[in-house]
């Protein structure tokens, strides 16, 4: 029971630093290309999320099982080849769920198989941990992709279109959809994400002063 | 047969235009751009891989039917993966001394090689190998010269002056963004 309840706390640390505190886009500067070239619309930045999600779950459940069996040396290769195989898979899964959605991503969508988040992750992390981390791992690495690209997504779409659904607004210009645009607005999130550490750093701090006069 | 491959070289020049106004391969551009030091070893390594896969991987693929757009990528990722198995193991067992020099990099190069391929992968290029030696060639440069430009803002990103928030990683970011913003100038916006 007590080992049930750490294993637990352990898989929501990990998931909450994929998520949020050690986001792969935010504080890893990992997966960048979909995000500031495609995640132009809310409709892109589903596609990406769940092309993400249908890579990062079986790449890191499959290196998990079966990444130590290969010597390190070889381990990068293997990701390349797992995320190649899975690739086809996943992108038929994505069109099926959300039709038109990996053709319409054009490049960022091939580019997905060597996604430096998915790749790092099944890489580094997977191999060297049991199977409920690395699914909290995924998850929580493929919703702060996800968090990250439906912001750009929503932001883009609102400024391009004027309009998010439930509020329109008037248009307020072209050129948002090309990646310098993404590139600045990741600038000022990694900025927000950047000040809300070190603030949760000083807590931590005060918190341990109080605790050991 | 030189002429064709410096006309290569100079079309896969384009894939800085790719690093900058596309962002694409920005993540390995920044990683290299920290360790200035390797960066001609990462960049040599880029030229390697990308003239491997390049006489290996762009080949016309049979029409797959519909899902043929997935399988281009695919089996071309499939082939860099066979080219960096082959490279380190040759290198591990004959060049050891080599291999410890460069095992670090030879990854990311590796994977790197598939990003900035992809625009001509999806177009199903095949090249000769005049061709693919200059497409090796201005690839390996084009990436170095992002390394090397990047290496330059660096200590700028870290500068003290700037408010902690932004110190680091959100500076580079910005800093991209701006240079992006100029190569969409250039290009008017078109990547590749």
């Amino acid at each position: 029971m007590k080992r049930n309840g750490q294993l637990l706390r352990g898989a929501r640390s990990i998931f909450l630093n994929g998520l949020l505190f050690r986001n792969p886009v935010l504080v890893g500067a990992l997966g960048l290309y979909p995000l500031v070239a495609a995640a132009r619309s809310v409709g892109s930045a589903a596609a990406l999320s769940l092309l993400f999600l249908l890579l990062a779950l079986p790449c890191g459940l499959i290196l998990c099982f079966f990444g130590m069996l290969a010597p390190r040396w070889f381990r990068p290769g293997l990701v390349l080849l797992v995320s190649a195989a899975c690739y086809p898979a996943a992108a038929a899964l994505a069109d099926l769920l959300l039709p038109g959605s990996v053709s319409g991503l054009g490049m960022a969508a091939g580019l997905m198989i060597c996604n430096s988040a998915v790749y790092s992750r099944a890489e580094e992390y997977a191999p060297e941990h049991v199977a409920a981390a690395v699914l909290a791992d995924a998850f929580g690495c493929s919703l702060g992709f996800a968090g990250v690209a439906f912001l750009l997504g929503a932001l883009r779409g609102l400024w391009l279109t004027g309009s998010l659904p439930g509020a329109v607004l008037p248009p307020a210009g072209k050129g948002f959809d090309l990646p310098f645009a993404g590139f600045l607005m990741l600038g000022f999130l990694a900025a927000l994400l950047q000040w809300l550490n070190r603030r949760r750093a000083e807590r931590a701090a005060e918190r341990l002063k109080r605790r050991i006069p | 047969m030189f002429a064709e491959m410096m006309a290569t070289a100079l079309l896969a020049l384009g894939a800085e235009n790719l690093l900058f106004a596309g962002g694409s391969g920005f993540s390995r551009a920044l990683r290299s751009a920290r360790r200035p030091a390797a960066a001609g070893r990462y960049a040599l390594l880029v030229a390697w891989f990308s003239l491997a896969s390049a006489l290996i991987g762009f080949r016309p693929l049979p029409p797959f039917g519909t899902g043929g757009e997935a399988l281009r990528p695919a089996c071309f990722a499939a082939a860099a993966a066979g080219v960096y198995a082959a490279t380190a193991a040759l290198l591990r067992f004959l060049l050891p001394a080599l291999y410890r020099r460069v095992s670090g990099l030879l990854a990311p190069a590796a994977v790197n090689t598939v990003v900035l391929a992809m625009p001509y992968v999806r177009r199903s290029f095949s090249f000769g190998p005049a061709a693919a030696a200059g497409y090796a060639l201005g690839t390996g440069l084009a990436f170095y010269l992002a390394s090397l430009l990047l290496a330059g803002a660096e200590p700028k990103c870290r500068n003290a002056d700037m408010p902690a928030a932004f110190r680091g990683l959100p500076a580079a970011f910005l800093y991209v963004g701006i240079l992006s913003m100029a190569f969409a100038g250039f290009t008017g916006g078109r990547v590749f």
